[in-house]
């Protein structure tokens, strides 16, 4: 075997012991292969697979590329590890594992045992409210604590940029996740590992997102563009949507400004969730309502909503008097008295009613056949049921007649200052309906009551669109607006309540809820339903039919100032200029001072 | 300790009348100062993530390697290493004044950004939120002393400077290629592996510095970690005395 000569200026025997070509080839070998496995070790770390092939390929061809060197080298092996080096560098290695130990160990310690924050921020914006932390010690009793899953649909940010300006440099999504953490980091303090968070993205993990689906009862999420946080407990779970998040600031762009109140409405999701007793909504069945299956879209809403959804048959069986809300969607046939007369007690007992209203068109496969009979009741409460039927079209063009549409959108009113909070979650999205009927408000009978128009369909007019209703009567469909057709814009949803005096009397809010929707097409078929405002307005309508849209009046919302500079562009260049040239050629010339005087 | 600032006082002498400080001091001032310049142009944002977002992350990857690189490596390769270890100082002494004097160094070009503060203090009338510029400051010194920490353990291995750079930026740049590949988790949700080693990348817990909060947790982890480095470079010197 050849031997290196000693290394130059050094006697044979003085130093290191020469080391052969062979031995030197091998270590290089060695420390590739080992440096191979431990870099394979980080990355399956990072991807928390160890036994996949992208893991296990490159791991087991390392470690056999290790074997071999050590098989066919064994004397260059043997030599090594008799090495003097070798004892230093194993010796270095063992105390450097017990340093990465006892580091782990005091980490652990530091970080999860005596964990505390600091917030400097002037707007003490980075710490939990009161409300939340109190909210947070009801984890000691909860044997199942909580989870939150922070689902990402669509980017925010390429969906509308206008608002991730508005809400500042870190976005909404860094500030949602923020918020996530502390309630974590804040839970580990009073009941440790009761509450978690994680994070699925709609586009990337649909498959996560289905098994989270499941565990939550539900088919599917409705819609790729509903982001929000899902927070789980047990068989029980809630999803706060992202336009739950943000409040007022974005409805229909008449104010910009956002208000971030994703904590409010976490901390209540929570505190729902935490309850002991789950509320119940009846959904009618036996007066030509859409069956189950049909249904069933609007029972996942609920059940995601930590309400419990059951079918009742009005008249047969009797309602429960701690019912929270009736949901009436696309009846046929007429209700029997004794229905009616369950309905009116159950809204005297401050009970909701959800209706989904159709227009009556006996002509029409699948539609209404004579009227529900509901409109009296609905009266009492101002609010009056139309059986005309709504369309739209345009004008005629050169080549032609005008182009009827059925399908109708419905916007919420420009200006509302609605305090249902139903249509403030739908923020720019519209609703649309296939052939809705017309709604009006009166004056209600009942005392404290306030009808309220929660969407608007488009004003008929002169040019291009259209919208407007004909009466059921019509001996054909009409093109454009006649003598005895109501013209748009048309009412196509309305609410009547008792008002609320403010936040603080609203988780004791007295009075029914009564929500109608004038037509079923947008809660029943499978279509329209996935419509990202049809969903959002759902969502919120049965929400607050069912008392579940309490919120957290002590905790305000998250809104750092944007500090924007009024900066002129010819002052911004001279200062580019000063910054980017100016500075560093200053220190390069008291460099070159430095230097002389140095030298000199 | 008297010791300890003795060493300290002659590192930071040859640190600061080097022409590699100068120049050091120049390349930082031109980048910050573009990277900033560029941001606060287009966002007009007075915000301490507008001047210290981006270089957060790039910064200490690029500096740390050119600052530390010759600062066991070079007394090895000239000798002088061999009269410093048998002085009567420890080898904890020599490393703390060695990374003291570089921590000292890095903390003045940080404090050169006070004009770039100031040029956003006079742009904008309202108040400023200092909290957060109190913050950012403290988290882009912390991770420095981690990264410089690591670039003086590297320094430590090695005769020839550039060699030791070389291994430090490598190092620096595996850290944030991985922060930027393994972000965010697209899971529903991480393994025990992958929590540790979320937990063990610097950069995770350089973000909530940003925010105006000051965290325990991500405190500890630059003050123990940065240690650890330190630790490990003074059993790299007293090695030699183990063959």
């Amino acid at each position: 075997m050849e031997v290196n000569a000693p290394p130059e200026g050094r006697a044979p025997g003085q130093g290191t012991r020469p080391v052969s070509t062979a031995v030197k080839l091998f270590r290089l070998i060695g420390s590739f292969c080992c440096f191979g496995i431990m870099v394979n070790l980080f990355v399956s770390m990072a991807r928390d697979s160890f036994f996949d092939e992208y893991a296990l390929v490159p791991g087991i061809a390392m470690a056999t590329a290790l074997a071999l060197a050590i098989f066919v080298c064994r004397e260059e092996f043997l030599e090594t590890i008799r090495s003097p080096r070798f004892k230093v560098m194993v010796n270095g290695l063992v105390q450097g594992a017990i340093a990465l130990v006892i580091l782990m160990a005091l980490l652990y310690a530091f970080g999860y045992r005596f964990y505390t924050r600091f917030d400097f921020t002037t707007d003490k914006l980075n710490r939990l409210a009161g409300e939340s932390l109190k909210t947070l010690e009801l984890l000691r009793e909860a044997p199942e604590g909580i989870e939150a899953v922070f689902i990402q649909g669509e980017d925010p940010a390429a969906a509308d940029p206008d608002r991730e300006k508005v809400l500042g440099p870190n976005g909404y999504r860094a500030r949602v996740e923020t918020i996530l953490k502390e309630y974590e980091t804040e839970a580990g303090a009073v009941a440790p590992g009761k509450f978690r968070y994680s994070v699925i993205n709609l586009l990337k993990n649909p498959q996560d997102a289905d098994a989270l689906g499941k565990r939550m009862g539900v088919r599917t999420f409705t819609s790729d563009a509903l982001e929000g946080v899902v927070f789980l407990s047990g068989d029980k779970s809630k999803l706060i949507t992202e336009a739950d998040m943000h409040g007022v600031g974005f409805a229909r762009g008449v104010n910009r400004k956002a208000e971030f109140q994703a904590e409010r409405v976490f901390t209540a999701a929570m505190r729902t969730l935490l309850k002991p007793k789950r509320k119940t909504v009846a959904i009618v069945q036996g007066q030509g309502e859409a069956p189950p299956d049909d249904t069933k879209q609007i029972a996942d809403l609920l059940r995601r909503e930590n309400v419990d959804a059951r079918e009742i048959a009005l008249g047969a069986e009797k309602l429960p008097e701690d019912l929270s809300a009736v949901v009436i969607a696309g009846p046929k046939q007429a209700f029997a008295p004794e229905a009616i007369e369950q309905l009116r007690g159950h809204l005297k007992r401050g009970g909701s009613l959800v209706l989904f209203a159709d227009p009556v068109l006996p002509k029409l496969p699948g539609q209404a056949g004579e009227p529900c009979g509901l409109a009296p009741l609905l009266a009492e409460y101002g609010i009056v049921l139309r059986q005309d039927y709504a369309a739209r079209g345009f004008k005629p063009s050169t080549l032609g007649e005008s182009i009827v549409i059925p399908q109708v959108p419905g916007f919420p009113p420009t200006g509302s200052k609605s305090a249902l909070l139903v249509t403030l979650a739908m923020h720019k999205q519209a609703m649309i309906f296939t052939l809705p009927c017309v709604l009006q408000s009166d004056q209600p009978k009942q005392d404290g009551y306030r009808t309220e128009a929660l969407l608007v369909s488009p004003p008929y007019q002169s040019r291009e669109m259209m919208c407007w209703a004909d009466p059921v009567t019509a001996e054909k469909q009409r093109t454009q607006a006649e003598g005895d057709s109501i013209k748009g814009p048309l009412t196509l949803a309305m609410a009547s309540s008792i008002p609320d005096p403010g936040d603080q009397a609203r988780a004791e809010h007295k009075g029914a809820r009564i929500l109608v929707l004038a037509s079923s097409s947008a809660a029943l078929d499978k279509t329209l339903i996935n419509y990202p405002g049809n969903a959002l307005f759902l969502l919120a309508a049965l929400r607050w039919a069912a008392g579940e849209d309490e919120l957290v009046s002590e905790i305000p919302p998250r809104d750092p100032q944007v500090r924007v500079a009024k900066l002129e562009d010819g002052a911004g260049r001279v200062l580019s200029v000063i910054l980017v040239l100016g500075l560093p050629a200053l220190a390069v010339f008291l460099g070159l001072i430095i230097a002389t005087s140095r030298r000199n | 300790m008297k010791n300890l600032a003795a060493l300290t006082r002659r590192e930071l002498l040859s640190v600061y009348v080097s022409p590699l400080a100068a120049g050091t001091a120049a390349m930082f001032l031109f980048l910050i100062g573009l990277m900033f310049t560029v941001r606060f142009m287009l966002t007009r944002l007075v915000d301490v993530a507008t001047l210290i977002d981006p270089f957060g992350y790039i910064l200490p990857v690029l500096l740390a390697p050119v600052l530390t690189m010759r600062l066991l490596s070079e007394e090895r390769r000239l000798g002088t290493l061999e009269m410093l270890l048998t002085a009567p100082v420890s080898d904890l002494e020599v490393v703390l004044s060695k990374f003291l004097g570089v921590m000292a160094f890095y903390a003045s070009l940080m404090g050169l950004t006070a004009v770039h503060v100031g040029v956003m203090r006079f742009c904008y009338d309202g108040g400023i939120d200092w909290g957060t510029f109190v913050t950012g400051y403290l988290g882009m010194l912390l991770i420095a002393g981690l990264f410089l920490s690591f670039g003086l353990f590297v320094s430590a291995f090695f005769e020839t400077p550039i060699l030791a750079a070389l291994t430090s930026f490598i190092g620096g740049l595996a850290v944030l290629t991985t922060h930027f590949a393994s972000a965010p988790p697209p899971v529903v949700r991480p393994g025990l592996s992958q929590q540790i080693f979320t937990f063990l990348m610097p950069f995770q817990h350089f973000k909530g510095f940003l925010n105006g909060s000051l965290d325990t947790r991500d405190l500890s982890y630059f003050v123990f970690t940065t240690a650890f480095f330190l630790f490990l470079t003074t059993r790299v010197l007293e090695s030699r005395k183990w063959k």
